[in-house]
């Protein structure tokens, strides 16, 4: 899953795109005066956007401009430019301005939306009992309009529950153990499962990278998806993970990395462990870190590498449903909604809080398009100012939560470093010493 | 007779010395603790300045010190106007005062002098000569530093950050293993990070790839953690206590420099620094016990109230060390690790603000 793919959008009129990196432009390097004892007002900094170039402080040679009367009389020349601006700005304001974006609930197929965010809310405030298996069809029916079958869904994953019984059975696992029904769980997604007296195979889940952030074909998320291809992305493995986990009485939980989610467990001694789907291996923390993209922030908040409980799994299924309406109609209030719901329940969940900050970009950016005002004169347009400010504010609390933009070549090549003899060799010890911590039969194990 | 004398002579001599010593380091403390508690308007650079000039029995000159100071600041206040930042953000000119700061820290930087002269003024650089301050404490101080333009992973982030102070800048020590470094946060980037004994930027994994940073110590904010100003002021008095400790060695006052610790923890209750020399000094404390029972094993003086209940917080005090997720770095990996980032650079180095290396 990747999840922030819209980059947060900076505000910036007059240069177009926004210079977001720091380039220093060493002008006037040979010509810093030597450093005295000031006085006051010895320093002129250089306040960019003044309407005269000051930005020589070199003392050249450049002769003031003649005479005071040239000054007045340009004075005078702005001051009138500056009433007429004025007034152009009271027109507009007079005109309809919308401050909100375009409302995509009278559209065929909003209301599917509407009615699993009241269901799913439902479950939040615990009036209904939650289950990832049913919040989640919720997420995924509202796309196709209400159109699935929950019955039919609900028959392959009891099926898939059975076929892993019986292949513990088979193992001769402990079926009390959680570390054994986890690895049989990983065993179903990253490995050939057999029962041959009931002529029953299973192949390996692949990673589907085409197209993995769901740009082009959002259904590409889907757990129904990934159970109808078997393949999928680190969105929908990890949820059918959880499916599959309830189904069996494992206990497992989500966790977010940057552009990520992974499983964690528990084995029946307390410690932990991460199952990488999109590759099927057991990966390390270190791994993770090494994404270059967690800082230290994001740690001490905990938007990362942490195991998800239940509240913040509902408030990821929101984020899900709100990504899944802006994709199949628009960023509009509803999308406010259901992501400020999500983050009543988990505040710190980074995704969600990315999606309100598009939203709120997008809202501005829409206002501003109306508009049509010089950065310097927004506080002409007070609401717009409000919103504006909104934004920025939005953009604080993405970074003081730690959070850090991984571009999408980036992650694609930390996920294939999984594929390094190194992180093979490691995944593969993990996985072989859990195989002993359960006692499996060697005999039986391949 | 006469023999008795000197010996008298030099007993009063040396505990005259001594007190005075112990008077020295009691103001420096009152000082520090008076800016914590509001009591005094708080100054980094006064407390840094008392630190080390406690150590040299208040015989540095602060003139100098003053002096010195005010030429880097302006210096750096002259860097600020006479270039332009291609930056676009609204925090604009807060960006272009951490820019002008690292260019002070770490380039040469070309000083026209009058029509014809140019004077080069060379950067700060990491002294690799006794790292730790063991054979003289003294290499750990921004005096030093002034003095040599030579320092360390102490000095240079305090003189970073009194020069910030100087010029209105908000700069962030943080502490890392055996490590101090500072952060900064701009619109562009949120948080990172500027490491001044390389002059490099590093992202966070550097310092997680130590491998002497758990996950929980950094969670726990024990490392990496971007200190408001309470908490780098409290950095002083575990300095200060650290500098007596060496000062008067044997004739260190316990008491002293518990109180010191106890007082940083009340400010900034998960310095690492602090715990531990707590935990040091409380075992310290044990150990005289033992010796003046002429006691072999810490069982043996359990009976003793005393011994019990500082062996107790003793363990209390390391076993929430550890929770909090420290592990002792060794210090023949420190270098290995400091060193790493320039050879692992490309690994390593926040690329987003490198830019502006290479653009020089």
């Amino acid at each position: 899953m990747k999840v922030a793919d819209k980059q947060k959008i900076k505000f910036n009129l007059t240069a177009g795109l926004a210079i977001l990196l720091l380039i220093f432009g060493f002008t006037a390097w040979g010509q810093v005066q030597i450093p005295q004892i000031p006085e006051p007002a010895t320093f002129q900094p250089v306040i960019p956007g003044q309407n005269y170039p000051t930005t020589n402080t070199s003392q050249s040679n450049n002769p003031k401009p003649n005479g005071l009367d040239i000054y007045e009389q340009d004075h005078q020349r702005q001051i009138q430019q500056q009433r007429q601006l004025e007034e152009v700005y009271r027109e507009i304001e007079r005109s309809t301005v919308k401050y909100d974006l375009p409302s995509c609930a009278s559209l065929k197929g909003a209301e599917a939306y509407r009615s699993a965010f009241s269901e799913i809310s439902e479950m939040a405030d615990g009036q209904k009992r939650f289950s990832i298996k049913e919040a989640n069809f919720l997420v995924e029916n509202a796309y196709f309009d209400n159109k699935a079958n929950f019955q039919e869904f609900e028959i392959a994953i009891k099926q898939i529950g059975q076929f892993l019984n019986w292949k513990m059975d088979d193992f001769g696992f402990d079926k009390s153990s959680n570390l054994a029904k986890n690895v049989i769980l990983y065993r179903f997604f990253a490995d050939t499962l057999e029962i041959k007296s009931e002529n029953m195979v299973h192949y390996p889940f692949k990673y589907d990278f085409e197209d993995y952030l769901g740009k082009e074909d959002w259904t590409k998320m889907f757990v129904t998806k990934a159970l109808s291809t078997n393949s999928g992305q680190c969105h929908s493995l990890p949820l059918l993970y959880l499916i599959l986990a309830d189904e069996i009485g494992a206990k497992a939980q989500l966790s977010f990395s940057p552009s990520h989610t992974y499983i964690k467990f528990q084995d029946d001694n307390g410690k932990w462990y991460n199952i990488e789907l999109t590759n099927g291996m057991f990966t390390t923390d270190a791994f993770v870190l090494q994404s270059g993209y967690v800082k230290a922030e994001a740690l001490s908040n905990k938007i990362y590498m942490q195991p998800l409980q239940e509240k913040q799994l509902i408030a990821h299924t929101l984020y899900g449903l709100a990504k899944g309406y802006a994709s199949k109609f628009c960023y509009d209030s509803f999308v406010e909604t259901v992501i400020n719901k999500a983050l009543e329940l988990d505040p710190n969940n980074i995704n969600a809080q990315m999606v309100l900050s598009d939203y709120k970009t997008l809202r501005f950016q829409y206002v501003i398009s109306q508009i049509k005002v010089p950065p310097q004169h927004i506080h002409k347009f007070p609401k717009a100012k409000a919103l504006l400010d909104e934004m920025y504010a939005q953009y604080d609390v993405v970074d003081n939560l730690g959070f850090e933009e991984m571009p999408e070549y980036e992650y694609e090549k930390w996920l294939n470093s999984l594929n390094d003899a190194k992180q093979k060799q490691q995944s593969q010890e993990l996985f072989n010493g859990l195989n002993q911590k359960i006692k499996i039969n060697p005999e039986l194990n391949r | 007779m006469k023999q008795l004398f000197v010996i008298a002579t030099i007993l009063i001599g040396f505990s005259a010395k001594a007190q005075s010593d112990q008077e020295i380091y009691e103001q420096a403390f009152q000082k520090i603790n008076c800016m914590l508690s509001e009591t005094c308007s708080a100054s980094f650079r006064d407390a840094v300045f008392t630190v080390e000039n406690a150590y040299f029995s208040n015989q540095l000159n602060k003139e100098n010190f003053n002096k010195s100071i005010l030429f880097l600041s302006e210096l750096s206040k002259q860097l600020l106007t006479s270039r332009e930042l291609l930056y676009s953000l609204p925090d604009r000119q807060e960006v272009a005062k951490y820019a002008s700061l690292f260019s002070v820290i770490t380039d040469t930087i070309p000083v026209q002098i009058d029509t014809t002269q140019i004077v080069q003024i060379l950067p700060f650089s990491y002294d690799f000569n006794d790292i730790w301050g063991y054979s003289d404490w003294s290499n750990m101080f921004v005096t030093k530093l002034l003095d040599s333009k030579k320092g360390n992973c102490h000095s240079l982030p305090y003189l970073y950050k009194i020069l910030a102070d100087e010029i209105g800048a908000k700069a962030h020590i943080a502490v890392a293993p055996n490590h101090f470094y500072i952060k900064h946060q701009s619109k562009a980037n949120g948080w990172y990070n500027t490491e001044l004994t390389s002059g490099i930027f590093p992202i966070d994994a550097w310092l997680m790839a130590s491998g002497y940073i758990h996950l929980d110590a950094i969670v726990n904010k024990v490392y990496m953690e971007a200190l408001d100003e309470k908490q780098m002021l409290a950095l002083n008095l575990i300095d200060l206590a650290k500098g007596y400790e060496r000062k008067l060695g044997v004739n260190a006052d316990l008491n002293f420099i518990m109180k010191c610790c106890e007082t940083v923890l009340e400010y900034y209750p998960h310095y690492i620094n602090a715990l531990l020399l707590k935990a040091e000094t409380k075992k310290k404390r044990f150990d005289n016990l033992m010796s003046k029972q002429n006691a072999q094993n810490p069982a043996d003086i359990f009976h003793i109230p005393e011994a019990q209940k500082i062996f107790s917080e003793m363990t209390n005090l390391y076993v929430q060390i550890h929770e909090l997720g420290y592990r002792k770095m060794p210090e023949e990996m420190y270098l290995d690790w400091l060193v790493s980032l320039k050879e692992e650079r490309n690994k390593y180095e926040n690329k987003k603000i490198s830019t502006l290396n290479s653009k020089k």
